[in-house]
């Protein structure tokens, strides 16, 4: 029993050693290859979770380069401001998702959680500085130690799909609405109306970055379907409005969730579609011309 | 809980050394049960009671058969096992096909039923798994083949071994259970082979099929849009990732129960490496497939009794094998053309022409004759896993039509064929011993292999998809 215990401690010594020297180098090389600059006349830098992930197809709004993903924390969303502005002076707007969906309580998941971690912290590691990695560390550390031993498993992905895979628009063909109108009126959604503090701390920083380096902050209320607008209204006109009234004052907040679609625009009751996002892309291209 | 989880292997290092620690085998096979309805109980602690009762109502039925000497009370308490058995499965597993059946054949004829009978079921995980290992426990008693055991403990955790409870292999109370009455003592190199086998399992599931799952999922899903080359990619890819899956689960149960002195049998002998199909069926879900063959096949009259009753017999067992894999017309359909594709080798008597060797045995590569036969069964096998993998039978022949008639260059998808082709070479340096993979005898290259897989493993170990064997 000796002799296993022996070597299978020097096994797991060895292969924890190898596996954070090829992290770190992989980490290395993927900083150092990862192409950060877009092009020169992109001056508009949209981020957040799926809503905008959806809604803005960045091929129609003009000099917008969409950088969201699908259940993003503001924690990843301050990283890609941070980072993307650094190597693209020419960004002057940011236009980030912000509803009431993505200050709910539940929402403190998205940054501590092990299934979050897990999913999203290999994935943006070339953005992450010791800063931010000391912030997660304190917010999981089992996960972001195991994280950490496997840093290179996503060095494959960040080569192949490169931009891609850490944020863009997100093309959905798919129209579920019927089904999820069913379903909302069988048990609608709870309104929590308790704040996500570490969320809304991220943002306030998102906010005083862009003050402090004179970029335009655009929060961004997308269009969801209005059995959802109509549900959540109040607790809308609570947090979101006021928040961005009294904490962002110089933030403009866009509150497009009543725009009008038709149900064959949705994906489902918060997410658009292709068809959706293309109108309201256009939509969104019209304001900027004014 | 799940082999391929952190939970896991946080278990499996605790419960290995309290195990070793405890030197009674009395007292260890109390651990042994306990550990084993942790590992259940992690799922969902309410069925544990299942478990319980069957194991309950096999250890009495046993005994019972054992101690009475009338021919007729023997097989009634056998028939109480059965019955038993097959009644919670049948509830479980089918109960809402046959209801859902019955609805639309109502329907067809032109009775509409409004009131909706279904239930909201549960399937409780291994059931399939656990029940035929009772049952084969009182069949064996039945037939004098073992002893009733008087230990319930030894019963139990013959039972919910933990390793083997969810996903087989299906054990046989005459390999397993002397073992776990028998006094155990640690073993470095069987303890070192079991290490090496999970090891391996955890490759093939973690890195080979969950990776194909991922362009396997949507082809199948899209099958509509794609042409016929890329969907043929994705029916190798299928074949590759439910026998990745499978074996890999029945690698990692069978060296956790090495870690623990116990030895179980094999599950997958190099099933693709085969030159018909029924050497594929002595390769592949080897537990399951004898035990239909032992205790269904042989008991019916097996080939022996004419003709007629050959053909019936295989029709039999492979429509029940299909049926046990799930509750759905695909795969009865999936048994059906298996039992085709026998009825043709064991109606001329060429099915009993490759059971021992494993192909190319003394060889470092097969012939053209044996490449031939190999690619023929291959071929066969994979175009069934359609049925398999569809959620309808129309599905299935929609997706076979749309391979042959569109067929093209695939565009899309390729990526998964340096898997495969990586597997495939593994498997084939592996193929003389299914039970001792990654044997390489310099010491460095061995230790070099080790922790490329277990970085590997880990680099692909964020999805956490479940074992495909789970659903059944």
């Amino acid at each position: 029993m000796k002799k296993f215990i022996k070597r299978g401690v020097l096994f797991l010594i060895i292969t924890g050693i190898v596996s954070l020297v090829v992290g770190f180098l992989s980490v290395f090389i993927s900083k150092k290859t990862f192409d950060y600059k877009i092009k020169e006349k992109k001056n508009i830098l949209i981020v957040g979770n799926s809503h905008t992930e959806c809604s803005i197809n960045d091929s129609i709004l003009s000099n917008s380069i969409n950088l969201s993903q699908s259940a993003s924390s503001y924690f990843y969303s301050y990283m890609k401001i941070r980072e993307f502005t650094k190597y693209n002076p020419q960004i002057d707007t940011v236009i980030i998702s912000f509803s009431d969906n993505d200050l709910f309580s539940e929402k403190e998941k998205w940054f501590s959680s092990s299934e979050k971690i897990n999913n999203k912290m290999t994935r943006h590691i070339i953005l992450f500085n010791k800063d931010d990695y000391l912030d997660l560390f304190k917010s999981n550390p089992i996960e972001v130690i195991v994280q950490t031993f496997i840093l290179y498993s996503d060095f494959y992905n960040l080569h192949t799909k490169k931009r891609d895979f850490i944020g863009s628009y997100n093309k959905i063909n798919v129209n579920k609405i019927d089904e999820d109108i069913i379903e909302f009126n069988r048990s609608p959604p709870i309104i929590d109306s308790i704040i996500a503090i570490t969320e809304l701390q991220y943002l306030l920083k998102i906010y005083n970055f862009t003050q402090e380096n004179e970029i335009k902050l655009i929060l961004l209320n997308t269009p969801i379907h209005p059995i959802l607008e109509k549900h959540f209204s109040v607790i809308r006109q609570r947090n979101c409005s006021s928040i961005a009234r009294d904490q962002m004052p110089n933030a403009t907040y866009f509150d497009h969730t009543s725009f009008v679609l038709k149900n064959s625009d949705y994906a489902d009751l918060s997410h658009l579609n292709n068809k959706g996002s293309n109108k309201y892309s256009e939509f969104l291209q019209s304001i900027f011309n004014k | 809980m799940l082999f391929n989880t952190l939970e896991y292997f946080l278990f499996l290092p605790i419960t290995f050394f309290l195990y070793w620690a405890i030197k009674e085998t009395k007292y260890q096979n109390i651990f042994i049960l306990m550990s084993s309805y942790v590992f259940y109980g992690w799922w969902d602690w309410r069925f544990l009671f299942l478990i319980f009762l069957s194991t309950v109502v096999d250890y009495f039925v046993a005994m019972r058969i054992e101690q009475t000497h009338k021919k007729k009370s023997k097989k009634i308490y056998l028939l109480i096992s059965i019955i038993f058995n097959l009644s919670i499965l049948g509830f479980f597993k089918y109960y809402n096909f046959f209801i859902d059946s019955w609805i639309e054949l109502l329907s067809k004829i032109g009775y509409q039923v409004t009131d909706v009978w279904t239930l909201k079921i549960i399937l409780p995980v291994g059931i399939s798994f656990y029940t035929f290992q009772t049952m084969s426990y009182s069949l064996d008693v039945y037939r004098s083949k073992i002893k009733a055991t008087k230990d319930f403990i030894s019963f139990a955790s013959f039972v919910s071994f933990f390793p083997q409870l969810v996903a087989g292999p299906i054990e046989r109370a005459s390999n397993l259970l002397p073992q776990i009455l028998s006094k155990r003592k640690f073993d470095y190199k069987q303890s070192v082979n079991g290490l090496r086998l999970i090891l391996w399992g955890l490759f093939k599931k973690v890195v080979i099929a969950d990776s194909l799952s991922l362009l396997v999922t949507p082809i199948f899903e899209n099958y509509t849009s794609l042409n016929g080359g890329e969907l043929l990619l994705g029916l190798i890819y299928f074949s590759f990732q439910i026998y990745c899956d499978f074996s890999g689960y029945s690698d990692i149960a069978i060296g956790t129960a090495k870690m623990f002195g116990i030895e179980l049998r094999s599950n997958f002998i190099f099933p693709y490496f085969s030159r018909d199909i029924s050497e594929f069926w002595r390769r592949w879900h080897v537990s399951l497939s004898s035990w239909f063959r032992d205790y269904i096949y042989i008991p019916l009259g097996g080939s022996k009794k004419g003709k007629w009753i050959t053909i019936r017999n295989i029709f039999i067992i492979f429509i029940i094998s299909g049926f046990w894999h799930g509750a759905n017309f695909t795969f009865i359909a999936w048994g059906l053309i298996h039992a085709l594709l026998y009825l043709v080798i064991a109606l001329s008597n060429k099915n009993r022409r490759y059971t021992t060797s494993i192909v190319a045995e003394n060889r470092m590569t097969p012939s053209i004759k044996e490449i031939f036969q190999i690619s023929s069964t291959f071929f066969t096998v994979m175009i069934s896993w359609v049925f398999f993998r569809s959620n309808t039978i129309t599905d299935s022949f929609l997706y076979l039509k749309k391979m042959m008639i569109n067929f093209d260059i695939p565009i899309s998808y390729r990526t998964g064929l340096v898997y495969v082709i990586f597997f495939i070479m593994c498997d084939w340096l592996n193929r003389k011993d299914e039970r001792n993979p990654l044997n390489i005898s310099i010491v460095y290259v061995r230790w070099t292999a080790y922790i490329l897989m277990l970085l590997l493993i880990l680099g692909h170990g964020g999805q956490k998809n479940e074992f495909i064997y789970f659903q059944f």
